[in-house]
């Protein structure tokens, strides 16, 4: 065992190591294009640690990354604030619209709390497209520059805080407090634990993570629109990356969001009239007939195969 | 300065807007209440009925009470399809209300691609204008008026079926009790079935009756999605006056905002509204 795990982190360093260097290989499209798939992960990590973890599904987490495009685009075009100083921005303002949504809908069970989050999220959308800062309809131009490697980077490097922080997360107490919270809520309350605390704990984290992943997209693509900054499918791309993967495991989301955003991708710089229609046909296929995630339905039917062939006899089904 | 000659428009096109409303959402309500299924494609089935009275009125001059007819069992039986190859199995499922959310919203994002490539974006208007009567003065379009009386017509019905007909007594039999319903030889899957080309259907009748006011595009179906929900959450999920009243009040509430802060704050009335509505709701749902 000891020689496995050896391998596996010098597997994992290597794997870094590439991925540091890239830029020195790599042409500018595919760096660009692995940076948005790293987006896609720290996406999907920050929707998993709050939604998969808990089992409150948001349907407005595109909000929080709206607000930090924003923030990015408002604090440089106007006061020249660098994008690694307005992140700190990005992130008070999630973290205090996060304070806000977790009051009025934490409360809210199933349907009723994804619906909610999405009434917030649509309410900033118009709000955007209406108030002057945002330059509304218009949208704002920032200073046409080529960040593509502070891009990448910081997308490295908040990819990795992403998937640490995910870890660390359910690796310790809270970790087990959320599946507590996730199995049942009433009980988990009726043996102490304060679900709308760790509730909260983890949905200013996500939010977090969204904004300062909004925030550095705005810098990079130097123009913002409110249709862009709000975007739905954003989180629909996200979510079917880690349900995918796998909701509420953290290194199946990691597989899932690289394999979806890669498709994704490549799907949109090649078809992007029907690409939406790709989305939708992945996401009725991937409900239907994977919901707990291609791994593990994949383990089931390995199983299932291995159990009408007779081999394998002795295994309980759980073991591993 | 509130002059009644002012108000007394907003409060009627608020009114027969809201009737409309009402239909639409007592299709979601249906399925909602009946089967716990969410049907986010709600709007795109209502787009593909406002598409539906657009081409049987362009190509062929049909009269508009045909179109509504043909729009109401085209896509009734759409949604019947829809039911039968993937909601069906997924019937037992825990989380059906989310899982279903996901599907539909999948299928959604299918038909407003397909209504992309085959109608192309741009915005259409449906070519009939009934002229307009003034009675006491007031100016009153029957493009308004006329698909309002439709719709009430249209809920009369409704109601008449679920509370006046066997099946309509079945489909509230297995709402409220689903085994007892199968033992007295109801099927359930049958009503199921019934349900969605109903809850479909009235979608699209709902988008023939709107398309006389609105122009029609293929991502229309966004903005009603929530609004029906809103109107489902107000009226009270299952409750058929209730939803029919809540629909009334957000075309009301819609018809004033547009006209006092700007069109362009209507689509933030529904989202405030559910953000009221189901925080207090709960609230009083705990004690």
């Amino acid at each position: 065992m000891g020689n496995k795990k050896k391998a596996v982190i010098v597997g994992l360093v290597v794997l870094l190591v590439l991925f540091a260097l890239l830029p020195y290989y790599a042409s500018g499209y595919n760096v660009s294009f692995v940076a948005l798939v790293l987006m896609l992960i720290i996406l999907c990590q920050g929707w998993n640690m709050f939604s998969g973890f808990t089992g409150y599904v948001s349907f407005g987490h595109h909000v929080y990354f709206g607000i930090g495009c924003y923030a990015s685009a408002i604090l440089l075009t106007r006061y020249g604030v660098s994008p690694y100083l307005s992140m700190l921005a990005a992130v008070a303002l999630a973290t205090a619209l996060a304070l806000i949504v977790s009051l009025a809908t934490l409360r809210l069970k199933g349907v009723y709390f994804a619906l909610t989050t999405l009434a917030v999220a649509i309410a900033v959308h118009v709000l955007s497209l209406n108030i002057a800062i945002t330059g509304g309809g218009k949208g704002i131009s920032l200073p046409p520059e080529y960040h593509l490697l502070g891009f990448f980077y910081v997308m490295l490097a908040l990819a990795l805080v992403a998937i640490g922080s995910a870890l660390l997360i359910k690796n310790s107490r809270i970790g087990l407090a959320l599946s507590a919270i996730k199995g049942d809520e009433d009980l988990a309350a009726a043996i102490g634990i304060s679900s709308y605390k760790y509730k909260v704990l983890t949905l200013v984290l996500s939010a977090a993570l969204w904004a300062v992943a909004g925030n550095f997209y705005a810098w990079y693509v130097t123009f913002m629109h409110p249709t862009d900054a709000f975007q739905l499918h954003r989180l629909v791309t996200a979510m079917v990356g880690v349900i995918m993967g796998g909701t509420g495991s953290v290194g199946g989301v990691v597989i899932g969001a690289t394999v979806f955003g890669i498709v994704n991708e490549v799907l949109w710089a090649r078809f992007s009239t029907i690409y939406l229609m790709f989305l939708g046909i992945a996401l009725v296929l991937i409900i239907r007939f994977a919901p707990t995630g291609l791994i593990k339905t994949g383990e089931s039917l390995i199983q299932k195969v291995r159990a009408k062939g007779g081999k394998g006899v002795g295994e309980h089904p759980g073991s591993k | 300065m509130l002059d009644w000659s002012i108000i007394a428009p907003i409060i009627i096109s608020g009114l027969l807007l809201g009737g409309i409303y009402a239909v639409i959402a007592q299709g979601l309500n249906l399925m909602w209440g009946v089967l716990r299924v969410i049907n986010f494609a709600h709007g795109e089935f209502m787009m593909l009925g406002c598409y539906t009275t657009f081409w049987l009125i362009t190509l062929y001059k049909m009269p508009f009470l045909v179109t509504s007819l043909v729009a109401f069992l085209g896509v009734g039986v759409l949604g019947f399809s829809i039911y039968m190859v993937v909601i069906k199995p997924i019937l037992g499922w825990e989380e059906l209300e989310f899982n279903s959310l996901l599907i539909f919203f999948g299928f959604g994002l299918i038909m407003m691609t397909i209504a992309r490539i085959l109608w192309s974006p741009t915005y259409r208007i449906v070519p009939v204008d009934f002229g307009s009567i003034e009675p006491g003065g007031i100016s009153l379009s029957l493009n308004y008026l006329i698909p309002f009386v439709i719709s009430l017509v249209v809920t009369v019905l409704l109601y008449l079926f679920l509370r006046r007909t066997y099946l309509g007594k079945s489909v509230r039999a297995v709402v409220q009790n689903k085994d007892s319903a199968t033992i007295m030889g109801i099927n359930p899957y049958f009503v199921y079935g019934l349900t969605f080309i109903i809850g479909c259907g009235v979608a699209a009748i709902g988008g023939s009756l709107i398309s006389l006011i609105y122009s029609i595009f293929p991502d229309m179906g966004h903005g009603f999605i929530l609004m029906a929900f809103c109107i489902v959450c107000l009226g009270g999920l299952g409750s058929f006056w209730g939803v029919f009243i809540a629909g009334l009040v957000v075309g009301l509430i819609e018809s004033f905002v547009g006209a006092f802060a700007g069109p362009q704050w209507e689509p933030i009335v529904v989202a405030v509204l559910l953000l009221i509505v189901l925080p207090i709701r709960s609230f009083f749902a705990a004690r």
